[in-house]
């Protein structure tokens, strides 16, 4: 965000919460910016992938419910006669 | 240069062992030569510091010629990785350290390249830690080594961690090499001394996320140091990935030395600079007019498929499973030789730094991984 800027991208929790009037205002984000991750309303559309908003932050890849599959490397090794050693 | 031998420690073992030096023999076979060493002057040590300064230049020059030029068709490297490579040579990914293998001719006084193991270099731990006790144990400070390896490690360390992303360092090699896992945890200790926020992890446990690699605890991996050669990784499940990475993590040695660590980069150097006193001459696909060459695939490791010409005959060659990717022909370097063997001389950089030489011997003249590791004084 630009250091000057008047836009009130900071206060969006603080809106959440007083719309809440509840102090949740930021489980409520949380569930309209990933509500499509387990259907209902919200702002995001349907066409994104869910994918593509859950980044790489650990939290929303859970929510997302991907988990990382692994030995993608390492075959080489196993395979050669040679020491990765060089 | 030449060797001179010692009285035999007979608690060697026990001495190397307690530094954490656990692979100084194979089948009781040494490949830790305690009981002699290579003497070198201080000219001989200076002009090793001089050779490798200049090698490192002439192949960042070659790295930036490739590039530029586009010339990874030469290399064999999968296309996908083309702008990986230039990107990280671009933005200039944090490259830790490479070992020169020399050859050294004492008649004419001459070095020469033999090749740059810029990728997965090993002997670190040998050289930065055990060579160090060794003479520190037989001479102690009465007498000096070509060796600031250690230091410079953690130097280089601090020097990069304004340039690492993310807050924490992964380190990643296979699991079944204690050789490995020591260089491993030697690079990994002095990034640790110097500031550095560390994870190990093995190969095989490098996750994939559909965004990004992971380490076993789901977390994003941004930087990670690999002792795991780049051409087996780009020919992985997960080496498309690579590029797919959202968090363009860093890998550390970066994709360019891809470049350095083929032996197309050989033929390359001649061509930069033909006639170099350093160089050996150096073809692609044919000897040229040489009579006495070496033929080397380019993605050989440990001396594999190595077939060594004289006067046009074939008089010794390596079995292995390499040489589809092609091969390079290189000018018969005249090795060093003594009674004990053949030697070659190992010389470090790291970061910018010519910083510590390891000698290996060998029965024949080619070194593999059953080469011997000879310390070295200077005196």
């Amino acid at each position: 965000m630009r250091a000057d800027s008047t836009a009130p991208y900071t206060n969006v929790t603080q809106q959440y919460q007083h719309n809440r009037h509840s102090g949740a205002g930021n489980a409520l984000l949380w569930y309209m910016a990933f509500r499509h991750l387990g259907g209902g309303m919200g702002y995001t559309s349907n066409g994104l992938s869910p994918a593509s908003v859950t980044g790489t932050n650990r939290a929303k890849a859970t929510a997302y419910g991907k988990t990382s599959t692994r030995g993608g490397f390492g075959s080489s090794a196993s395979k050669s006669n040679f020491s990765s050693a060089s | 240069m030449n060797i001179k031998h010692l009285t035999k420690d007979p608690d060697w073992v026990q001495r190397v062992e307690s530094v954490g030096y656990g692979y100084h023999s194979d089948n009781e076979i040494p490949y830790w030569i305690d009981n002699y060493y290579y003497s070198i002057s201080e000219e001989t040590a200076d002009k090793i510091y001089h050779a490798t300064n200049d090698l490192w230049q002439m192949c960042l020059a070659a790295v930036e010629d490739v590039i530029k030029n586009k010339k990874f068709h030469l290399f064999h490297i999968p296309d996908f990785m083309h702008h990986h490579i230039e990107r990280s040579w671009e933005q200039d990914v944090p490259s830790i350290y490479g070992r020169f293998d020399l050859a050294y001719d004492a008649g004419r006084d001459e070095l020469k390249l033999l090749e740059f193991n810029a990728d997965t270099p090993t002997s670190l731990f040998e050289c930065g830690v055990v060579q160090w006790y060794w003479k520190e144990h037989y001479f102690g400070a009465q007498k000096d080594q070509f060796n600031s390896v250690h230091e410079q490690l953690i130097a280089s360390w601090k020097n990069l961690t304004p340039y690492l992303k993310g807050s924490v360092l992964h380190f990643c090699c296979i699991r079944e090499s204690l050789e490995d896992l020591t260089n491993l945890e030697y690079l990994r200790d002095t990034a640790m001394q110097a500031g550095i926020k560390t994870k190990l992890l093995y190969i095989d446990e490098i996750g994939w996320n559909g965004q990004c690699f992971t380490d076993l605890e789901e977390e994003p991996v941004t930087a990670i140091f690999k002792l795991y050669p780049w051409e087996w990784m780009v020919n992985e499940e997960f080496g498309i990935q690579i590029v797919n990475d959202v968090l363009e993590a860093q890998w550390i040695e970066p994709s360019w030395k891809m470049i350095l660590s083929n032996k197309a980069i050989l033929p390359v150097l001649w061509e930069l600079f033909p006639g170099h006193p350093l160089l050996l001459e150096s073809y692609f696909d044919h000897p040229g007019s040489m009579s006495n060459y070496v033929k080397k695939p380019l993605l050989s490791r440990e001396g594999a498929n190595i077939s060594f010409v004289y006067n046009n005959k074939t008089i010794y060659e390596t079995t292995g499973e390499y040489g589809e990717e092609g091969y390079i022909y290189q000018a018969m370097a005249s090795l060093h030789k003594e009674t004990s063997g053949y030697a070659i001389i190992g010389s470090w950089i790291i970061g910018q730094e010519p910083c510590g030489i390891t000698f290996r011997e060998s029965d024949y003249p080619v070194t593999t991984d059953k080469s011997r590791f000879i310390p070295h004084v200077i005196e």
